[in-house]
């Protein structure tokens, strides 16, 4: 879709980045990095006492920069699972398979739970920063494993085989606790805990760095390790690995690969005659979803420095899933939006509303907002919240230009819509073009572009 | 042109969101300089039902003027009451309730961490209300420290209708932020504990769980203590006994009282469910007695139809049934369907069953089961049957829960603690009084409360070790003996 | 071999049930290809309206005993039951109706995923809904049949209400599968499903039609409902999700929209997860489940019965 014709003469990288982020997007980008940077150095409880500001949403400082910390996990789960559903149709209801395995993975490789079922024999605490990369590739590698039963099935049928593996996976880490030959090794339903937060080099600044940084000293290895009751490194971290992670989505996206999942989506049996290798594409899209889910539990175990079976249910796939459909699916900052609308209405809005809608009731006389049980309407918000949002906005907040195209008739010009119409689609003109005509101009380019273009894959 | 409107809609997404919320967010700063006769009415028709109103609508009146002075001119005094004003935001959500209303210098708070959406709110929200029960009746009977009223600061660790531990730490998080928090009740599951409890620790803000039984997570026998007191001070205490002695006392009980030499064990696979089974099921091995297949056998989360396993079981011919785990996990229904398959089997449990649920899901089947409960038979203490009349009587709409009475228990070691660090209270230094609690807390010796003599060792864990085995007689827990652990 | 007997009558007991609220899934998904995942919730919301209605009628729980109360011999209790069964359908019926004009009807052109949201957002309703009318814990559904198990050897055993069970389960499952073979509305519905364009021009009511699907899936689910707390004799408001999840696989692994399919999925997964209990071990179970559904389904890729059709884009 982002075909234009370039002058050949520049690099392909400065092609690439200036075909896939306009100025503006760049602009944009920079303000809101902007703005998340200097968050944490300005919303502070010294600052809001001086200026005589209530706490957000009565949230006080340091808790509400922690939650964005862990929205950011959601974040990476949402632009994974983008890639499987948004990009290449692949409708997965099992995804927390893949966070599980991220942070099972930096719990085994960063906390004394082997050597403690060892005995000793085996002690590995390996950085964060190398674990980071195993277990994007563990992840990836199941990713692919379970994608292959897969790879016959179309449409709900790979929905239930995705959410037998989202099933099978949390289980079999609550039971191989009991198994002879495993026996401990997983921790059942206590899961492991004492697991090593991320640590950073002095780089010979000497330890007393470390407290200015937020951070704690580390004697066993001289340099400075993030500290549970402090979020600010792990927020700043997660914006780093966040924006790479945009970065190289959205490079993948418009690559090749990007292309032929785009094609697969729209018809594969086309898609196939038109030369794409499927199989090869489709498990790409597994491995390369399950790679990111990889990294968001490797930051999620660091964080929380304990891993439990039963934070990876059902609940979490459909969670992610609900976040990349509210935001828009198929476009990156659609699903960034959703996962972290979606996540910060769960961790803040749901759980402080009952207190603040209390309280304004008892301020201003309101006795019925005063008097009414809201901690127990918590469900019945969520699910309305969800219900009117997906009828107002049923391409998603931000929806990707193909969703907008099939949605407000076949323009050919898609982004010359008006957003925000909502549901206005002629049932006659989808079906009778199913796929947009921005679309189509993409399964040409699978074939007009040089193999180079694949080494975008591979860097992921 | 497409990007530019795309990032255009996103900005305006983020815009509108962000102005709902700060909306949301704002009342609050928007309405803290509303007149203060009109706040300090606000409690009255609430407040009407409490005991000297009038007296405390004249202190409150004081109050408001206060903090509305303090707000325009900084004073030394103004940290509490800045804060006591934030506080307001954090009133517990109950319908009628009384707690929150402001004493002259502000707030004290008593945090509060429990799963209370979804399948885990059958066992939090009667945890949460006995909570409240015990600050209601601390504010009726006057203040606590001079010049400061309680107030209950209650969040559900449930995230989608599980306890989740993510949102255990975020929570925790919330109430160190908040100076005026001095103590936490919570959590409920071992799981979401160990996500807090290294939180907690650094912050030196004391907590007392209710139903953590997990043992490893105070004792350092187990290797873990390290993980979870960093500090190496002790700010995680317990009202209730842990698996490693309940379990084995159960066990001790049906070898050498009832005399069973064969047991099947389940447990639900949750931590407490699984660590009391496995205790359970290595004593009773040691004893001599037999435990079908050697191990503990895990029943899935959700179940309600029991037919195959009891048929797995009747295969095994087993002379009891031993259960680790809670009867929200359907352990009456268990009961209930041994009817047809298994007439006349004993079923043993843990304190988990032993609570109303059971009898009510096992119906006219629930007789002859055993449960071992960590505490003083309930209906020999008359504080006991006090606070069970008190929550009957509150007309809470749910029923009293199992952990009812230990969250009780808990708030009210708290709130006596908060009452011995009284005279040296401070209006601005959070740390001295989350420290000074504590450390009340930590010395609490022989706490005459609702669930026997209470008191907390180097550990944090309780001292009142007295364990009661109840027997389900004619649909109604009744306690048939009383150990006290190590044969004392 | 006894033992595997009566594992397997078992399995079809449980399975009975799987199936019954499995067809409101496949009804559903037959004709607007929706997953709609608050049909198990639908099934929750079924058990507490029968409940009601066995109130009505004077069926209670007694305090005693916890044993339903029914005034009479045999054929007023089994008048009461059908009476019972039927209001509660219809109004479990309704409630169906209304859940698919406030969620699923504003969203007939979205994309595809639209809906699937907004099912979820209705679940989470519902279930709060049911957490509201009969708080968070399990609610005791009374006991109207006679308690006995009838012995078919000495290791083989039935109680009453299960045969009650399967009896009525195959009942509806036969009565629903004429009504879509053999009636006008019947064949409107299996139009609808395999061509919506095509079957308005037909003359068609399609919005008619849906209307009517939805209507019959929560009929089932009302159904379900009330043998569900005959059969288990207790109801939670997050059952419906669980037992929900369950059913969905059932449909699926039967072959999605298609009845029969349905049904043998539902009995399927019932027996497999009593075998597994048996001869595994129960903490396995759901893994064994799952695993013989991946292995189900990558052999057969449109589930048991399930006709291998090109997906409609």
């Amino acid at each position: 879709m982002q075909k234009a014709i370039q002058p050949t003469s520049k690099s392909r990288l400065a092609r690439a980045t200036e075909q896939r982020f306009t100025r503006t997007a760049l602009i944009v980008m920079g303000l809101v990095l902007l703005f998340l940077f200097v968050l944490p150095l300005v919303y502070n409880k010294a600052n809001l006492k001086a200026w005589g500001i209530q706490p957000f949403f009565g949230v006080q400082p340091p808790a509400l920069i922690g939650q964005l910390a862990d929205a950011a996990q959601y974040v990476l789960l949402a632009l994974g699972l983008n890639i499987v559903v948004g990009f290449a149709g692949l409708l997965d209801l099992g995804y927390a398979a893949f966070f599980a395995i991220g942070a099972y993975t930096y719990a085994f490789l960063a906390s004394p739970q082997l050597s403690t079922v060892t005995h000793g024999a085996i002690d590995i605490h390996l950085s964060f920063w190398l674990i980071i990369f195993i277990s994007a590739l563990v992840a990836a590698i199941f990713g692919a494993l379970l994608g292959a039963p897969t790879l016959r099935l179309r449409g709900d049928y790979l929905a239930i085989v995705t959410l037998g593996f989202g099933e099978i996976v949390p289980a079999v880490f609550l039971n191989l606790n009991t198994v002879p030959l495993t026996r401990g090794l997983t921790g059942g339903p206590d899961g492991i805990s004492g697991i090593d937060p991320p640590g950073i080099a002095t780089f010979g600044l000497g330890s007393d760095i470390c407290p200015k940084l937020s951070m704690a000293a580390n004697g066993a290895t001289g340099g400075c390790s993030f500290s549970s009751n402090h979020a600010e490194p792990y927020y700043y971290l997660a914006i780093i690995i966040v924006v790479i992670l945009i970065f190289a989505v959205t490079n993948l996206r418009s690559s090749r690969l990007g292309r032929a999942w785009m094609a697969i989506r729209e018809d594969e049996i086309a898609a196939a005659a038109m030369g794409i290798d499927t199989v090869r594409a489709k498990l790409l899209a597994f491995s390369t979803g399950a790679a990111l889910a990889g990294v968001a539990g490797a930051m999620f175990a660091s964080k929380l420095q304990l891993v439990g079976p039963g934070s990876f249910s059902f609940t979490v796939s459909v969670f992610v899933l609900c976040m990349i459909i509210l935001g828009g699916i198929g476009n990156i900052y659609g699903v960034i939006a959703g996962a972290v609308i979606l996540q910060l209405t769960q961790s803040v809005f749901l759980t402080n509303l009952p207190n603040n809608l209390h309280d304004l009731g008892t301020k201003n006389h309101i006795d019925f907002l005063a008097n009414t049980d809201w901690a127990g309407l918590k469900f019945l918000i969520y699910g309305l919240i969800l219900v009117v949002l997906m009828i107002v906005r049923p391409e998603g907040l931000i929806p990707s230009a193909r969703r907008k195209a099939e949605l407000h008739g076949d323009t050919g010009e898609p982004a010359a819509e008006v957003a925000g119409v909502g549901a206005l689609r002629n049932d006659e003109t989808e079906r009778a073009n199913p796929i947009a005509r921005a679309e189509r101009e993409s399964l040409y380019d699978v074939r007009d572009e040089d193999e180079s273009h694949s080494s975008d894959v591979d860097k992921i | 042109m497409k990007v530019i409107k795309r990032l255009g809609t996103l900005t305006a997404a983020l815009l509108l969101t962000s102005m709902i919320l700060s909306a949301c967010g704002g009342t609050t700063a928007t309405n803290t300089p509303v007149p203060a006769p009109t706040t300090a009415a606000v409690a009255s028709p609430t407040a009407a039902a409490a005991p000297a109103a009038t007296a405390t609508t004249a202190a409150m009146v004081m109050t408001t003027t206060i903090s509305t002075g303090s707000a325009a001119t900084p004073t030394a005094g103004m940290a509490v009451t800045g804060t006591s004003t934030i506080s307001a935001t954090a009133i517990p959500s109950a319908p009628t309730v009384v707690v929150g209303e402001k004493g002259s210098k502000g707030v004290i708070k008593i945090a509060v961490d429990l799963p209370t959406s979804g399948a885990d709110a059958s066992d939090g929200i009667p945890t949460r209300n006995g909570v409240q029960l015990a600050i209601e009746q601390a504010n009726a009977a006057g203040e606590v420290v001079p010049g400061y009223k309680l107030e209950m600061y209650a969040l559900d660790d449930a995230v989608n209708g599980v306890h989740d531990p993510q949102q255990g730490a975020s929570n925790a998080d919330q109430f160190i932020a908040d100076d005026t928090v001095v103590g936490m009740v919570g959590p409920f599951n071992s799981s979401v504990a160990k996500a807090e409890m290294p939180k907690l620790n650094q912050a030196n803000l004391a907590n007392i769980s209710p139903a953590n039984t997990n043992e490893t997570l105070t004792k350092p026998e187990y290797g873990q203590t390290k993980t979870y007191r960093p500090t190496g001070n002790i700010t995680y205490f317990r009202v209730c006994t842990t698996d490693d002695i309940q379990g084995p006392e159960g066990a001790d009980y049906a070898f050498d009282k009832l005399k069973f030499k064969t047991v099947y064990v389940l447990d639900d696979q949750e931590t407490y469910g699984q660590g009391i089974s496995n205790n359970f099921a290595k004593e009773f091995a040691k004893k001599g007695g037999t435990v079908v297949d050697g191990n503990s056998h895990g029943v899935p989360k959700g179940t309600t139809d029991f037919k195959s396993i009891l048929d797995t079981i009747a295969a095994a011919k087993p002379d009891f049934v031993y259960y680790g785990g809670t009867t929200s996990n359907g352990i009456g229904l268990f009961r209930k369907q041994m009817k047809d398959k298994l007439p006349s089997m004993v079923l043993f449990g843990g304190d988990g069953i032993v609570e109303k649920q059971f009898l009510d899901d096992g119906g006219d089947n629930a007789n002859g089961a055993y449960g071992t409960v960590a505490a003083v038979d309930a209906t020999k203490l008359p504080e006991a049957k006090a606070f069970i009349d008190a929550y009957n009587a509150h007309g809470f709409k749910e029923a009293l829960g199992a952990y009812s009475a230990n969250s009780y228990e808990a708030a009210n070691i708290i709130i006596a603690s908060i009452k011995a660090s009284a005279s040296k209270w401070s209006d601005s230094d959070a740390a001295a009084n989350r420290e000074a609690v504590r450390a009340a807390i930590a010395a609490t010796k022989d706490y005459h409360g609702v669930i026997g003599v209470t008191g907390f060792d180097t550990n944090g864990d309780t001292t009142n070790k007295i364990i009661s085995i109840y027997e389900v007689v004619s649909n109604a827990w009744t306690v048939v003996d009383q150990a006290r652990f190590g044969g004392q | 071999m006894e033992l595997f007997v009566q594992q397997l009558l078992d399995g079809i007991v449980k399975g009975s049930i799987y199936a019954l609220i499995a067809l409101g899934y496949t009804m559903v998904y037959g004709i607007v290809e929706l997953i709609n995942f608050a049909h198990g919730d639908i099934f929750m919301l079924g058990s507490f309206i029968a409940l009601a209605v066995l109130g009505w009628f004077g069926v209670a729980i007694n305090p005693q005993n916890q044993a339903g109360l029914v005034q009479g011999g045999f054929f007023p209790t089994l008048i009461i039951i059908v009476l019972t069964l039927l209001i509660a359908m219809l109004l479990t019926g309704i409630i169906g109706v209304l859940v698919e004009r406030i969620a699923y009807r504003p969203l007939r052109n979205a994309p595809r995923l639209a809906p699937l949201i907004s099912a979820i957002g209705m679940s989470f309703i519902l279930q709060n809904i049911g957490q509201i009318w009969h708080g968070p814990a399990a609610v005791s559904y009374p006991e109207v049949f006679p308690t006995g198990t009838i012995h078919v050897t000495s290791g083989i055993s039935v109680a009453w209400k299960d045969i009650f069970v399967v009896v009525v389960c195959v009942m509806l499952m036969v009565i629903l599968q004429t009504f879509v073979q053999r009636t006008k509305l019947g064949k409107a519905m299996r139009a609808t499903a395999q061509d919506y364009d095509t079957s308005k021009l037909m003359g068609i009511n399609v919005n008619m039609t849906i209307t009517l699907t939805f209507f019959i899936g929560a009929l089932l689910a009302g159904a379900a409902g009330l043998i569900y707390g005959l059969s288990i004799h207790s109801m939670q408001f997050t059952i419906g999700a669980q037992a929900g999840l369950k059913a969905f696989t059932a449909a699926v692994l039967g072959g999605i929209g298609n009845i029969p399919g349905a049904m043998l999925g539902g009995f399927l997964i019932g027996i497999v997860e009593a075998m597994s209990d048996q001869y595994i071990s129960s903490a396995w179970t759901p893994v064994v489940v799952f695993g013989i559904l991946i292995l189900i389904l990558t052999l057969r890729p449109s589930g048991l019965l399930g006709q291998q059709v090109p997906e409609r884009a």
